[in-house]
């Protein structure tokens, strides 16, 4: 996997747009319109560090991400970002600092993938000025990583959901963030592109907080997971410890039994309904 | 990331035109659609008629009194204050459907047209029109347009702040309440007068013009086209949904303030000129994003020229249809524009970002 910087000349990083950046919250409450999902909350994540989001469907995953973003206001509690107070950060260099794949982004239909990803640019830019010719390559540069380089031209109404999903994050490498939030990254790819996304914001050296459906790839791609259900961060440790943890299997109500692969020696979930005595052999 | 051999068909480019040709097309087009309309009217002029007018104006031999009189005193303030306002209303729909992330939002959406319409009413019916004439009830449209959108801004941002459904139910609701509250005040005030200038307000025409009263729609229309210009980038982004918008470093809240503002000034200045003029707004921006994409900096100067020489050519219609009388001039652009958004909604799917 390539590591060399995306950031154009004229994007060189500066102290806030460093390749890693450190997030500490400390009893953060989050919710929608008024009503909260989460309270509580405590966690930090180191420069570089991976951080998965695991938890039941509805458990506030995406909630929580929107407000550690600072998408939406968080409602009690501090984020720092690198020492700085979130709130208070002034807007453009938030949006150099942190960029969102959220999973449920619809764009505007008159856009070309390619315009789409030069969004990326809106924090380095004045609103005013004109796309410049570097600005270009940037774009296409970042599309090559994704493999949508071909599809560049295509109308975004004409894109699939996981072409869609692949360009938003090629946005996020064009804004150059130090920390970079996914929300359900995986969805609407196939199982090669699951693995070669992940692989992807692996390679990019980034703190990187996402929400994960499936806790297998939670287990092999991240550094630690933050088990989250009934309105609590439950546990925050080593992504494998936390996923096979007594409290995931309890928040799933499924067994959990990491094997090995034979071939590879990789660790693998398997999965099973707590009613049977045996778990099945797929999941 | 890898990724596997894309298909055969992987890149049906998007078919547009480029923007810059484009542009000195559409300009070379409205220079030429103005000197021609000047011809058209109850009095038809040949073009060398029309060309001695227009130099005896610029300063040149007095040859033709008449022609001079109808084409630089009648017809030119008309023809530029089509301009002004064909263009005015396509930069103010193409924000104010990014804004209200709507394509079906017009101009006139934030109430400003049926405020505008109760000012004037109001003017009339107390009895105003007669002692100020054509600046009170000028004054009165613009006043009336200005509080109308105060108040759907007050209603939008005390339930929850400028979020696109709130904008336009609130916007939707205010102007039927205020269109019967103009029905009210000609009902109460039993002034013939007043049932007219409703009329006008409502469906517009440009037979108002003259030199002395282009002056302050014009510098509006450029300044805050100058404005919306400069806030492109932050538009394009916004056009994808607030959060995206937020995501990207834009000033949401700020951005959408800015935007309601500039909106109701401009619509306003442009309703107490010319009133309420429908589907300019709302068709040609459409039109514009079909021929050069979404992107705001090339969308607000392709729209406003698309609507110049569009309103231009809607004037002349008005002015020719059945002369010698004149018929509203969105009486024209409803029964052109209604079919051209059809046809242009059949041809596309329309998506606009999510959420609020």
């Amino acid at each position: 996997m390539s590591r060399r910087t995306l950031l154009a000349p004229s994007l060189a990083p500066t102290a806030s747009t460093a390749r890693a950046a450190r997030l500490e919250a400390r009893a953060l409450s989050c919710g929608n319109q008024g009503r909260v999902v989460l309270s509580g909350v405590d966690l930090s994540v180191e420069p570089g560090e991976s951080l998965a989001l695991v938890g039941p469907n509805g458990s506030g995953k995406s909630t929580l991400i929107r407000a550690l973003a600072g998408v939406s206001p968080a409602m009690a509690g501090r984020i720092m970002v690198n020492g700085q107070e979130l709130s208070t950060m002034p807007s453009a260099e938030r949006g150099r600092t942190i960029a969102v794949v959220s999973q449920d982004e619809r764009p505007s239909g008159d856009l070309r993938i390619a315009e789409l990803v030069e969004l990326g640019l809106v924090p380095h830019r004045n609103p005013w000025s004109r796309p410049r010719r570097e600005d270009r390559d940037t774009v296409l540069e970042a599309l090559d990583r994704v493999g949508l380089r071909a599809l560049a031209d295509r109308p975004v109404s004409r894109t699939s959901g996981g072409e869609l999903r692949r360009a938003i994050l090629a946005r996020g490498l064009v804004q150059g963030a130090p920390l970079l939030f996914l929300d359900e990254p995986t969805n609407h790819l196939d199982v090669h592109q699951q693995l070669s996304l992940l692989d992807l914001v692996r390679g990019l050296h980034r703190t990187v907080i996402a929400a994960v459906h499936d806790l297998d790839l939670a287990a092999a791609y991240f550094d630690r997971a933050a088990l989250i259900d009934g309105g609590r961060l439950l546990e925050l440790g080593e992504a494998q410890q936390v996923v096979t943890g007594e409290a995931s299997a309890h928040c799933f109500h499924v067994d959990i039994t990491p094997v090995e692969n034979p071939r590879t020696g990789d660790t693998h979930l398997l999965m099973g309904s707590p009613q049977n005595p045996r778990p099945p052999q797929h999941h | 990331m890898t990724s596997r051999p894309s298909a055969p068909d992987a890149a049906p480019a998007a078919r547009r035109l480029p923007a810059g040709p484009l542009a000195c097309a559409l300009g070379a087009l409205l220079a030429l659609s103005i000197v021609l309309s000047l011809g058209f009217g109850a009095n038809m002029l040949p073009l060398d008629q029309v060309v001695a007018g227009l130099r005896q104006g610029l300063g040149g031999p007095a040859t033709s009194p008449t022609a001079h009189l109808i084409v630089w005193q009648l017809r030119l303030p008309r023809t530029l204050l089509a301009v002004i306002v064909g263009a005015g209303l396509a930069i103010a729909g193409a924000s104010i459907q990014t804004l209200a992330q709507n394509p079906l939002a017009d101009p006139y959406l934030l109430g400003v047209s049926s405020g505008a319409s109760v000012g004037a009413t109001a003017v009339i019916a107390g009895g105003l029109g007669a002692l100020g004439g054509r600046l009170a009830l000028t004054g009165g449209a613009l006043v009336g347009a200005l509080a109308a959108s105060v108040l759907v801004f007050g209603v939008a941002q005390l339930q929850g702040g400028l979020t696109p459904l709130r904008l336009v139910l609130t916007g939707t609701i205010l102007s039927s309440a205020f269109s019967s509250l103009s029905s009210c005040l000609i009902f109460v005030s039993g002034n013939q007068q007043a049932a007219q200038a409703v009329l006008f307000w409502l469906l517009g025409t440009l037979s108002g013009a003259q030199w002395s009263n282009l002056l302050l729609p014009a510098i509006v229309t450029l300044v805050l086209g100058i404005v919306l210009y400069s806030l492109s980038g932050w538009l394009d982004a916004l056009a994808n949904g607030a959060q995206v918008a937020i995501a990207l470093g834009v000033p949401v809240t700020q951005l959408r303030i800015a935007l309601f503002v500039i909106q109701a000034v401009l619509v306003g200045v442009l309703v107490a000129s010319s009133g309420g003029i429908g589907f300019v707004g709302l068709v040609m921006p459409h039109l514009a994003r079909l021929l050069v994409g979404g992107r705001h900096r090339v969308l607000f100067p392709i729209a406003a020229l698309i609507g110049a020489v569009f309103m231009v050519w809607v004037d002349v219609i008005t002015r020719i249809l059945v002369a010698p009388v004149e018929i509203p001039a969105s009486v024209v652009t409803g029964l052109i524009g209604a079919p051209i958004f059809l046809v242009l909604l059949g041809r596309r799917t329309y998506e606009f970002g999510s959420g609020s």
